[in-house]
């Protein structure tokens, strides 16, 4: 940084420049419009996160349970075909 | 900036799930201060506008990948700085403020007197003037600056190092200060030259 106190007085010049307002009609329209984009996401996530939870409930458990149940049929017909040849 | 650090946290919390309540807290935390930013930086209201509602576009639409620790201010004024670098480099816009096509005075209360609205308006607008003149990459650090980012965030901001942010904003001061003094004597279009 330079020396010396001009810098402070310069800095507090700028700073004493007045804050803008953007216009107020589109302020809100943009703000409805992210509030609107953001319940819809968040609508959106909620729905795929309610498939991935069935998914990993119910899905992948059936899935698991009919290979197994293949497999234990399989299993008894080729023990059964053994001992009764 | 303004945030409570833990509000901060607790709201990109909130906007990571997208619960449109911290949007709202967001929005009125940093709309003024962005739309300054840009109005001084793109020297046009219009633009201004323009690129801070896509500047809250893409907030929401990053909201679910923003990071835990995320600080919201340098994060928005990295994208609202980003948006105005693509926007002139799009337009081919010269580096150079034309003030009186600016039209960015205030349109807030005025002040309690005539005399001090006189004194106050020929003040802002001899900075404000000064401050549109100066290249685009001072007028960004001195802007964010304003705005309270220290020297670490406003180079994050800006993709460079401390430092070099340091050094910019020491120039950028400089060539403010010299600004200021010249438009005593001859006027903006010399002030122009100075620059140039």
């Amino acid at each position: 940084m330079m020396a010396g106190g001009r810098l402070d007085i310069r800095d507090h010049v700028v700073a004493t420049l007045p804050p803008l307002a953007p216009a107020a009609a589109r302020t809100e329209r943009v703000r409805a419009l992210c509030r609107a984009r953001l319940e819809r996401d968040r609508r959106r996530s909620r729905w795929l996160a309610s498939i991935s939870r069935y998914g990993r409930h119910v899905v992948a458990p059936a899935i698991i349970a009919a290979l197994f149940l293949a497999y234990a049929v399989d299993l008894l017909s080729i023990t059964l075909r053994t001992f009764t040849a | 900036m303004d945030l409570d650090r833990d509000v901060e946290l607790e709201l990109v919390s909130r906007l990571r799930e997208r619960f449109p309540d911290a949007f709202e807290a967001v929005h009125d935390a940093f709309n003024a201060r962005l739309f300054s930013f840009l109005a001084r930086l793109a020297n046009s209201r219009d633009v201004a506008e323009d690129l801070l509602e896509e500047t809250w576009l893409r907030l929401v639409a990053h909201a679910g990948r923003l990071q835990p620790d995320t600080r919201l201010g340098p994060w928005l004024f990295t994208v609202a700085r980003n948006l105005h670098t693509s926007y002139r480099r799009s337009r081919l816009i010269a580096d150079s403020g034309d003030v009186d096509a600016v039209g960015l005075w205030s349109r807030g209360a005025p002040p309690p007197s005539p005399l001090e609205a006189a004194e106050a308006s020929e003040l802002e607008r001899r900075v404000a003037s000064a401050l549109a003149a100066l290249p685009t990459i001072y007028r960004e650090a001195l802007l964010l600056a304003m705005e309270g980012l220290g020297p670490s965030e406003a180079a994050a901001v800006c993709g460079i190092s401390a430092p070099a942010m340091r050094q910019r904003l020491s120039r950028a001061r400089a060539l403010l200060d010299r600004q200021l003094t010249e438009t005593d004597l001859p006027g903006l279009a010399a002030l122009k030259e100075v620059i140039t």
